[in-house]
């Protein structure tokens, strides 16, 4: 690691507990009002997750209440993707990794990226590409379209399968960059519109949480 | 006398091509890595144009890949879309920054497989005819953000 590099680390950590502090310390004046602030739309009543049925990159089930019990990431993408989805699951795994550092005394949230090319991204793919970003992140797919829009038109994720004729098989899939955050009741809490700012996620989340946990 | 300038102004027509070419850098080069099942994967860098004119590059080759491609990511109505791009301009006395979620090259189907710390070279050919190479290296970028690839 560079000199340079290392001195922005210390300065980024720094600046980040600061501001983290300084929100703490407040307590008592940090409310629901501050979270209009935020460059995040924060639901005001978290929304209920209708029922959807996924599979994860070991194979095994995943739905509305698979999400329960920990505060999860979940963000939209395809593995043929060669710009917008590793970048924002490197920024993901930044995230992860920051937050096991700093925030050791809290539970890692989840963090998952749900295919919107279900008929290319099979169990097998994801197996193998969702722990080349993290080991503990989850790859969800389904066998259908169908399914993988049971959640995202629930969570107002637009995607668009751009085939230009049956046989194309590099095709692209525009789709929101959008990374939603669902709380740890499994209900939509958040939305964090694209493009993603590694130290903003961690600051807006960290107060989010704050917020929550206060009731 | 007059014949010594049509002498000179001739050698610098002939050496003409080689100076515009160095005339257009490429710096900050780098691939990439692609996740295992991907077969498509971004390249990224900087290009400087300290011509008097505008650079415009036309078609990227390179023996590593069956084909690149110019592309932009743009957000639009809220879906990120790649726009393909018929070619790169450079500004005058400007620059293209080709980065992660803006303008990058897409790189198809590697004839090999490719892996951080590859040196991979990419060919570039000109509107004006002329054509330069540079090489890219390969990096796993999982763990890094955008201000760290700045300075390397």
């Amino acid at each position: 690691m560079s000199k340079s590099l290392f001195i922005t680390l210390i300065l980024a950590v720094t600046v980040t507990v600061s501001i983290v502090g300084v929100v703490l310390y407040q307590g008592g004046r940090v409310d629901r009002s501050d979270l209009e602030k935020l460059n995040a739309t924060v639901f005001r009543i978290p929304r209920t997750i209708s029922p959807f049925e996924l599979m994860d990159h070991n194979g095994k089930l995943f739905n509305q209440d698979s999400l329960k019990g920990n505060w999860s990431f979940v963000f939209f993408g395809y593995t043929n993707c060669p710009d917008v989805c590793p970048n924002t699951l490197s920024i993901m795994n930044v995230m992860a990794n920051k937050l096991e550092k700093n925030q050791p005394d809290k539970v890692i949230p989840r963090f998952a990226m749900v295919s919107v090319d279900p008929s290319r991204d099979t169990v097998e793919v994801l197996s193998k590409y969702i722990p080349y970003f993290n080991n503990s992140f989850i790859g969800l797919t389904g066998t259908s379209s169908p399914q993988i829009d049971a959640i995202t038109k629930q969570f107002g994720i637009p995607y668009f399968i751009k085939k230009e004729s049956p046989a194309d098989t590099q095709y692209e899939v525009q789709h929101s960059g959008a990374i939603i955050l669902v709380n740890p009741e499994g209900n939509l809490h958040a939305l964090f519109s694209a493009p993603h700012d590694v130290t903003r996620l961690l600051n807006e989340f960290t107060l989010i949480r704050y917020i929550h946990e206060q009731g | 006398m007059r014949n010594f300038r049509n002498i000179i102004t001739i050698l610098m027509l002939l050496f003409l091509p080689t100076l515009v070419v160095a005339e257009v850098s490429i710096e900050d080069t780098w691939i990439r890595e692609a996740p295992p099942v991907s077969r498509v994967q971004a390249a990224y860098g900087i290009f400087k144009n300290s011509l008097a004119h505008d650079a415009e590059i036309i078609s990227a080759t390179s023996p590593a890949f069956e084909r690149i491609e110019f592309h932009e990511t743009i957000l639009e109505n809220g879906l990120s879309k790649m726009q393909q791009l018929t070619s790169i301009r450079i500004p005058s006395q400007g620059k293209a920054t080709l980065q992660p979620e803006g303008m990058h090259m897409m790189l198809f189907n590697p004839t090999s497989p490719v892996s951080a710390g590859n040196k991979i070279n990419i060919h570039f050919k000109f509107r004006n005819g002329y054509t330069t190479s540079s090489l890219f290296i390969v990096k796993k970028a999982t763990g890094i953000d955008h201000h760290q690839h700045m300075h390397h």
